[in-house]
């Protein structure tokens, strides 16, 4: 070998060594971190936890690729995971809450357990994804309105329909009711569907499982024996934690129909329960048929879908209004007035701190209406309500229902 | 019932008084399956067979009938739920009971509520089980009065009945209800510190104030969260001091949640009219969250500021909508409008200012609409 050859030759291992340190300079940075096509930004990303990691878990957060869940809470630590995906873990969700770099919640509890940490989460400056039905009582709703207005955080419900095609065929409906451009709707109908499954009457106390922390899943609810068939998703239909199927599947199909007819910002002044069994009973929600709620402008909104058939019972003579029901001097108004507001989505908002198309307050108008159909079918009386005292008139029972003391220490 | 001498059985005493009391023990004790079969009266059992129903004439004949049976029937049927929660015997009881209460409890019927609510309150000190006088108290959630509040308070006592007495007490609400828990107060241990405290903070009894202020320094976290919300919904500027140095913590949630307990102070301060207190709450909450993190928090300060002074709040709603963080700006301009809603009869000058630099702030198209309705222009 040459002088010359030796002196070019760079040892493997200089090489090796030489070649590290250059690597070490360069970093290979993943695409995402940097926001390359199809991937986004760390800034642009919504970091969330998990409250309630059931059945629906955070399936509705997943429509917005933005978001990226960080964190899980869930009382029953089987539901919790393991520790292989780098998430956090709690059992408590107001240690999540206490986390500066989460900056949403997405709540998946049963509804006996929704208003208590959309308003905790709202006093925590995150914003919030929400399961329907929105909450199990009136004064709830009025709650997490009030608290998510109040901190300026951003609230979606958990379901989409208001979003869809159908309302975008239905702006000039909505438009018309929101200006009152037809002063008398008492001649319209507007139908809306639901389900109705019905709960065990004599469910006996059971050992509770090792890894559910009972205490903290009844949480506000009245304690009352354990028993399998009261929880996880059963807790459906039990009126210590949600309002059946009524409210359950009730949301999806009446919430798009709200903004249809523009009471996203009001409650029915009347309604009335139609044929149903009676007495319902105290702890498991029974069959309905249908029930009618009215409006101050007279509109009325069936809601059905109960295991019960029965006709609704009024003629209906017409469904929906257009600019051909006004006369000129409306349709003149029509024209000068502004059209609806396109909805906002989650992640739009959440960026650009506009309400979202599924807001605290429609959600809260829905669930109350909601509410009210199971206070009617429960006491079986045509109730009166005031829609801005939110309080229902003349029926002090009934008025029990709308704020109903929670377990402590859990308070609105 | 299985001989003493089945291995499998449980003992049975002999038929003395004493041993009819043991046996009572005994069968208490057995699950719901195991319950032996109760007697029902043959009345009773023809008015159950026909509940629940679709028929409205039924109901009324149904539900007049165990009316017109006055307190034996009432009695008879809380006996017929029984002891045990899931007790498939109770069922039917359970709906007729919980059915007769909400049947007198319609409005009108003003003497069968007294009826039912009177009978269920006198079982409250009968020999049940805690699971049945639960039950009873849930009832008397839905049709009690001030007059069965002495019944109810002393299960204020028991760990297991204090949560289902307090609710009723809560819906019963009024003078003797918040008596009653505040004379339990005194003498509450354990958990049934927080229940009462948080009720009484529910009712606003401000005579409780002085014994609440006490608990803020618990070392049960529950009864001091607790005490921060009670002292704050019942408007106690007394408090004021207390709970902003509470909400001056390094403890995260306790900060979150003594914080929120200064706003709603302010809120009830200004419902009272004491706005110069809450003027001084929701001022100071302002100044002290300036970093970025506590934008929310300015954000309820501000609303809760323009709530309480109206025009006075003008220049600090103008000056958040300048705000270079979007999150502070937004939330700035629905609170702009509705303060302008609120003051435009008496000052459409400042009104207008308001509503103007809300179209400047803000892209958010519902509020713009809005702002321009009230400015009286089409919208854009």
């Amino acid at each position: 070998m040459s002088a010359d050859t030796r002196s070019n030759r760079i040892s493997r291992r200089r090489f090796l060594g030489t070649s590290a340190a250059a690597a070490a300079a360069v970093t290979i940075v993943p695409r995402r971190v940097l926001g390359g096509p199809g991937e986004t930004a760390p800034s642009d990303t919504i970091t969330y936890g998990v409250i309630g990691n059931g059945g629906r878990k955070d399936s509705g957060m997943r429509r917005w690729k933005c978001c990226e869940r960080i964190a899980v809470c869930d009382v029953d630590t089987k539901r919790i995971g393991g520790d292989r995906d780098g998430k956090s873990r709690f059992t408590d969700f107001r240690k999540m809450l206490e986390r500066k770099d989460i900056d949403a919640v997405a709540i998946g509890t049963p509804p006996h357990w929704h208003a208590i940490p959309c308003i905790m989460a709202a006093e925590a400056g995150k914003d919030i994804f929400c399961e329907k039905p929105m909450t199990k009582f009136i004064a709830e709703g009025r709650a997490v309105a009030d608290a998510v207005k109040r901190y300026g955080v951003v609230f979606q419900i958990g379901t989409f329909g208001r979003f869809g095609k159908q309302n975008e065929a239905n702006r000039e409906n909505h438009k018309i009711i929101q200006y009152g451009l037809i002063k008398d709707l008492s001649d319209m109908v507007v139908t809306a569907s639901g389900k109705n499954r019905i709960g065990q009457t004599a469910l006996p106390k059971q050992e509770v499982p090792e890894e559910l922390d009972y205490d903290f899943w009844l949480g506000p609810a009245p304690y009352k024996p354990y028993n399998k068939d009261r929880v996880h998703y059963k807790n459906r239909f039990y009126w210590d934690y949600e309002g059946g199927d009524l409210t359950n599947f009730g949301f999806h199909s009446l919430d798009p129909v709200q903004w249809v007819i523009a009471k996203d910002d009001t409650s029915p002044v009347k309604v009335r329960p139609g044929p149903a069994p009676w007495p319902q009973h105290p702890d498991a929600v029974c069959p309905f048929s249908w029930t009618e709620s009215t409006y101050a402008d007279g509109l009325r909104l069936v809601l059905g879908g109960g295991s019960i058939k029965a006709a609704y019972d009024r003629p209906k003579k017409r469904s929906s209004v257009s600019v051909k029901d006004l006369d000129e001097a409306a349709r003149k108004r029509y024209d000068e007035l502004p059209d609806p507001p396109k909805l906002v989505e989650f992640d739009v908002a959440v960026k650009t701190r506009q309400q979202a198309g599924g807001n605290a307050e429609s959600s809260h108008r829905c669930s109350a209406l909601m509410n009210l159909a199971n206070i009617a079918i429960r006491l079986n009386r045509t109730l009166e309500y005031d829609p801005v005292k939110e309080e229902i008139v003349g029926d002090e029972e009934a008025n029990r229902f709308v704020n109903i003391p929670m377990r402590a220490p859990w308070h609105l | 019932m299985k001989s003493s001498r089945d291995p499998g059985s449980r003992a049975v005493p002999a038929a003395t008084t004493a041993g009819v009391a043991a046996m009572s023990a005994v069968v208490e004790q057995l699950p719901a399956a195991e319950q032996p079969k109760r007697e029902i009266p043959k009345q009773l059992a023809e008015l159950f067979e026909k509940i629940p129903t679709q028929d409205e004439a039924t109901i009324k004949e149904v539900f007049t009938k165990l009316v017109q049976g006055g307190p034996a029937t009432v009695e008879r049927l809380v006996a017929l739920v029984g002891d045990e929660f899931g007790d498939p015997q109770g069922v039917k009881p359970k709906y007729a009971l919980h059915g007769l209460v909400h049947y007198a409890s319609r409005p009108g019927a003003d003497a069968e509520r007294k009826m039912i609510a009177e009978t269920l309150a006198k079982e409250l000190s009968a020999k049940h089980s805690d699971e049945l006088k639960a039950f009873i108290c849930r009832q008397l959630q839905l049709c009690g009065r001030p007059q069965e509040v002495p019944a109810l308070a002393p299960l204020l006592a028991s760990d297991r009945l204090c949560e289902p007495a307090t609710q009723a007490l809560l819906a019963i609400g009024g003078q003797q209800a918040t008596a009653a828990l505040r004379a339990a107060l005194l003498k509450a241990k354990g958990k049934r510190v927080a229940t009462i405290i948080k009720a009484l903070g529910r009712l606003q009894d401000k005579d409780s104030a002085d014994a609440i202020r006490k608990a803020v320094d618990d070392p049960d976290r529950n009864v001091r969260l607790v005490a921060w919300y009670a002292l704050g919904n019942m408007g106690d500027a007394h408090s004021m001091g207390l709970l902003l140095t509470a909400a001056d913590t390094d403890a995260p949630f306790e900060r979150i949640q003594a914080t929120d307990a200064c706003l709603l102070l302010g809120r009830r301060l200004a419902e009272a009219g004491k706005t110069q207190d809450a003027e001084k709450i929701f001022r100071q909450l302002l100044d002290e969250r300036k970093a970025p993190e506590d934008v929310y928090d300015r954000c309820a300060a501000l609303e809760g500021l323009a709530a309480a002074i109206g025009g006075k709040a003008v220049d600090d709603v103008m000056a958040a909508m300048g705000s270079d963080d979007v999150k502070y700006r937004v939330p700035a301009a629905r609170t702009a409008v509705d303060l302008a809603r609120s003051i435009r009869t008496d000052d459409p000058r400042q009104a207008e200012k308001l509503l103007k630099k809300v179209l400047e702030a803000t892209k958010e198209e519902t509020v713009r609409q809005q702002a321009q309705l009230l400015l009286g222009k089409p919208p854009t």
